[in-house]
């Protein structure tokens, strides 16, 4: 089956250039966005500001319903995470297309498997460092929770868990784009258009269930009865 | 790799099938969550903001079960 994606060889690595180019696109519009609505803080503030803090509100609203005021200690990734994801989401609807790379096409970056595998090993690190901060080595006791023959289980939930979400959100997205894909061959300008107000919904949704769903398994097991 | 037409046919009539099989419940599943969710807002509006997170967790737990049928449906793929 032959590839879709741009690839190039840096040392013996397969890298995905046209995923690497949206990830990195999706990086800088954030920051520059974010430079420039925090630039000049104002207490009647501006209108990028208060679009802002906005942002602000929503990603300290995930953390807030999962972990409560505990939660103020990892918002600075959950809010990262959901703005990442958002951002990589949306520039998939873009008509990038129109630009022409070598081989392939701009998709979403999180269209591919290694983006979505790298933020939920994210998740998972940080869940651990997490946890490890707050309790210690006693942390490792959970896996011998209620009863060390649970200690099986419990390993497979922390691979089943970065797993569900990766796997969520890369096939949501896949799927998005074949739907697309297809919605313009059966009836282009149409069709595509309709599509894409679905896709648009999918991705808020998707980067917010992320989000969310990292701040669970976040909390969960830095939680004190656990 | 010779191709076995048997298998061929059979990863292309199985695959559609799973995606179509594995929705099936999530697609209940989902109908069902939703419409307890709006029946609790519109009785109650004041709890929209204590439940509206739950619901999408559950959203994600359960959409996830649909997307298996589209993994094994890429899977069966690859072996025609």
């Amino acid at each position: 089956m032959e590839s879709h994606f741009w690839i190039i060889n840096v040392a013996g690595q397969d890298i995905h250039l046209n995923t690497l180019i949206m990830v990195w696109v999706g990086m800088a519009t954030i920051l520059l966005l974010a430079f420039l609505s925090t630039r000049n803080l104002q207490v009647i503030p501006s209108k990028g500001q208060v679009v802002a803090e906005g942002i602000f509100d929503i990603c300290r609203g995930i953390t807030m319903a999962t972990a409560g005021k505990r939660g103020d200690g990892f918002l600075f990734f959950i809010g990262s995470l959901f703005l990442f994801i958002l951002t990589a989401n949306l520039m998939g609807q873009l008509p990038l297309r129109l630009i022409h790379i070598p081989h392939g096409e701009l998709l979403a970056a999180t269209g591919d498997i290694n983006t979505t595998s790298g933020l939920a090993l994210l998740t998972l690190i940080m869940y651990f460092g997490v946890g490890i901060k707050k309790k210690g080595l006693r942390y490792f006791k959970h896996y011998i929770q209620p009863n060390p023959l649970f200690l099986p289980l419990n390993i497979m939930e922390d691979i089943t868990r970065p797993g569900s979400l990766l796997i969520r959100l890369y096939f949501n997205i896949l799927v998005g784009e074949i739907l697309s894909g297809i919605a313009l061959s059966v009836m282009p300008y149409v069709l595509p258009s309709l599509v894409i107000f679905l896709e648009l919904f999918v991705a808020v949704v998707q980067a917010y269930i992320f989000a969310i769903l990292s701040s669970v398994y976040i909390s969960l097991l830095s939680d004190d009865h656990h | 790799m010779p191709l076995d037409p048997q298998v061929a046919a059979s990863a292309l009539l199985g695959g559609p099938l799973a995606v179509g099989l594995a929705a099936i419940g999530p697609a209940i599943g989902i109908g069902l969550m939703t419409a307890a969710y709006f029946n609790s807002v519109a009785r109650q509006p004041e709890v929209q903001g204590n439940i509206t997170p739950q619901y999408f967790i559950t959203l994600g737990v359960v959409e996830l079960l649909g997307l298996f049928g589209f993994v094994s449906f890429f899977m069966l793929l690859g072996k025609v």
